[in-house]
């Protein structure tokens, strides 16, 4: 195991490699800050280029634009009461009104110490936790997989889409079908091509994830107008650097709270799918419960803005491990981590843990690594990053929109990629515009030839037998269950109404 | 029982998903055991696709329609102007799409950027300064740099002749 991480490390300390690493925590901390784009169209565009290097440098790119970029949602949130990202709307509910009392410096400092401290001590936990994990994988066989994938895409449609669970789970059936078009993996035939040779192989990853994630952005983006509203000044910076360091100096004295939050960031992080938009509320309850002044959180509480940063920092590692580990990523930016890995022809799960223990680790470090790179160019490049979130949308719509169609075209060189982005980006803005789940479609996508290679694989060595083994059925039991809580729950109300009138 | 955005949406999902069911029962293998595992998860999923977008659509329909409150002139002034504004950016990058197919990336990113912004009440000399900035830029990066062959269209432009 150590040599792994040795192994790990290596790829890391070349210099080519670290300027790499603090250029794409710059591109991270730029897309990232721009509320409404965000960490996951900063990914997306990043897929065409990455898969031109080599393995281990590309998935180091791709993990330190997740690692910076996720420190840029929170700034917007804090100083301009816009969250960059989902998981940064607990964040504002202190992190504005200390903006508001002339604290924001305070409320960033807070915010990125919280963040980045647990981003490291969870990198450590999940090291440490690793072995059990390797243990439990181990015992999987393509059966409990095809189960796995099952439980993913569940857990992904039901927290994932803000239609209701339905909307979840129809997303994850679509993305399914989808996977399906090209040569079936065992028998070579071919599906839903409708007599094109170009859909022969299945339609290109990076086109799909762009169209899921880059066009319905820049249409709300061009919809808006602007990110901030007409009038709105860009707050005072004076200051902000000793401010900073007084947010710093809080996290520390609230260590026990700081400790808390990171644990249930990690633990959150492990489940797959809850995400960070899960931990974050249960860690800002957390701080709310324990403080000695729960009212006051809300009017510009130091501690409400670094419990939800704390569990934020630390859902990244234990994401990480899940989809590395099992195939099912923790949040949305890891579908698009786990596509990547798969389409380089790494498969997670047994075989990852056996043979590339060394990825696991190299991107763990890389993702810290450019953790604090990333915090020190914010430090220094706060007022021109904050002053991009001051662009007209007239200047992001275009640019945005040429770099996705020219990625979506770069990723095959051939020009029918434009139609299939043209296509499956008006599906996806309307999935977006009536609450259905992206990232339940594109981990069906992504997972669904692995998932019909496993199934065929198990019917033909078990039988349908295979259905039956006990980790098969609880993960077949603990999918359905999932998809189906909110009607269970509804109609078991019912039916207890019934007994008790 | 009104049929709202949504409602559409379902109804498309589940033609889609009886389309698909169809196309799925059409596949045939050269042997009875090719065309079963080519088969089996297609039907399977269009008919979950079908069954649950069936519900979906009848869950929506029964959806009683919240009692609105009249809007005020401001209100309706600004959703009006953010779906003139949705229905404009999505034709733009529908257009976006055709120009490139008719002549080529180069001169279609420079033509986006410069229109958009003309559009968009910026002066001319600023519109097409960013158009040529932004397609000098991705030419650089892309064909220059990184050697990717970009598409030229199936309009014959000289200038493409001209370029490296």
């Amino acid at each position: 195991m150590f040599e792994a991480m040795w192994q790990g490390l290596l790829p890391i300390l070349n210099p080519g490699v670290l300027l790499m690493i603090f250029l794409m925590a710059i591109y991270g901390l730029i897309i990232g800050i721009l509320p409404g784009i965000g960490m996951l169209v900063a990914m997306a565009i990043l897929l065409p280029w990455i898969f031109t290097l080599p393995m281990k440098q590309a998935l180091i790119a791709l993990c330190c634009v997740g690692g910076a970029g996720g420190l840029a949602g929170s700034i917007t949130a804090i100083l301009i009461n816009i969250p960059g990202e989902n998981f940064s709307v607990a964040t504002l509910l202190d992190g504005y009104p200390m903006t508001k009392k002339g604290q924001g410096g305070r409320a960033i400092g807070a915010a990125a110490m919280g963040s980045s401290l647990s981003y490291y001590v969870s990198v450590l936990l999940a090291f440490a936790v690793l072995p059990l994990f390797i243990v439990v994988v181990k015992v999987m066989g393509t059966g409990e997989m095809c189960a796995m994938v099952l439980v993913g895409i569940a857990f992904v449609g039901v927290l994932g889409a803000r239609g209701g669970h339905l909307k979840g789970i129809i997303s994850g059936v679509l993305g399914f079908m989808l996977a399906f078009v090209g040569f079936q993996p065992n028998t070579g035939l071919a599906r839903f091509t409708f007599g094109s040779s170009y859909l022969f192989g299945g339609l290109a990853f990076v086109t799909v994830i762009l169209a899921l994630f880059g066009t319905p952005s820049i249409i709300e983006i061009g919809m808006k107008g602007s990110i901030v509203e007409a009038g709105q000044e860009m707050p005072k910076m004076r200051g902000m650097l000793s401010q900073m360091w007084q947010g710093c100096v809080d996290v520390l004295r609230h260590f026990w709270l700081w400790l808390t939050c990171m644990l249930i960031g990690f633990v959150v992080g492990v489940v797959p799918a809850a995400g960070s938009g899960t931990a974050i509320w249960i860690a800002y309850g957390q701080a709310a419960k324990t403080s000695k002044h729960p009212e006051l959180f809300g009017t510009g509480m130091v501690e409400g803005v670094m419990a939800p940063e704390s569990a934020r920092g630390a859902v990244h590692a234990g994401a990480l491990l899940t989809t590395l580990c099992f195939g099912i990523p923790g949040s949305a930016g890891m579908v698009i981590v786990l596509g990547a890995i798969i389409v380089m022809g790494i498969i997670p799960g047994p075989l990852m843990v056996t043979e590339h223990l060394d990825l696991i680790f190299m991107m763990f470090l890389a993702g810290a690594i450019s953790h604090s790179i990333g915090l020190i160019q914010l430090a220094f490049c706060l007022r021109p990053m904050l002053g991009l979130v001051y662009l007209k949308a007239d200047y992001l719509v275009p640019s945005i929109a040429s770099l996705v169609v020219v990625g979506a075209f770069a990723a095959t060189g051939n020009v029918a990629e434009i139609a299939v982005l043209a296509v499956i980006s008006v599906l996806a803005y309307f999935m977006r515009k009536y609450g259905y789940a992206p990232a339940a479609f594109a981990l069906a996508y992504i997972l669904g030839v692995l998932f019909e290679r496993n199934f065929f694989l198990s019917l033909t060595v078990y039988g349908w037998r295979f259905l039956l083994r006990p980790i098969v059925l609880v993960l077949l039991l603990l999918a359905i269950y999932v998809s189906a809580s909110s009607q269970l729950t509804a109609g078991a109300r019912k039916i207890f109404k019934l007994v008790r009138g | 029982m009104k049929m709202t955005g949504s409602a559409y949406f379902l109804l498309f999902l589940l033609l889609l998903a009886i389309v698909l069911l169809y196309v799925s029962f059409q596949l045939t293998g050269l042997t009875p055991l090719q065309t079963f595992q080519g088969r089996l998860l297609p039907v399977v999923m269009s008919i979950s696709l079908a069954v649950l977008t069936a519900f979906g659509l009848f869950v929506e329909l029964r959806k009683k329609a919240p009692k609105e409150s009249p809007a005020g002139e401001e209100e309706t002034t600004a959703r009006r102007a953010e779906a003139r504004r949705e229905v404009d950016t999505i034709v733009w990058i529908i257009g976006y799409l055709v120009v490139i197919f008719l002549i080529g990336f180069d001169l279609a990113n420079f033509l986006l950027v410069g229109a958009y912004l003309k559009a968009y009440n910026h002066g001319w000399v600023m519109s097409i300064a960013c158009g040529l900035v932004w397609a000098m830029l991705i030419y650089v990066l892309l064909d220059f740099l990184l050697g990717v062959d970009l598409y030229e269209g199936i309009i014959y432009i000289p200038l493409y002749d001209f370029l490296p």
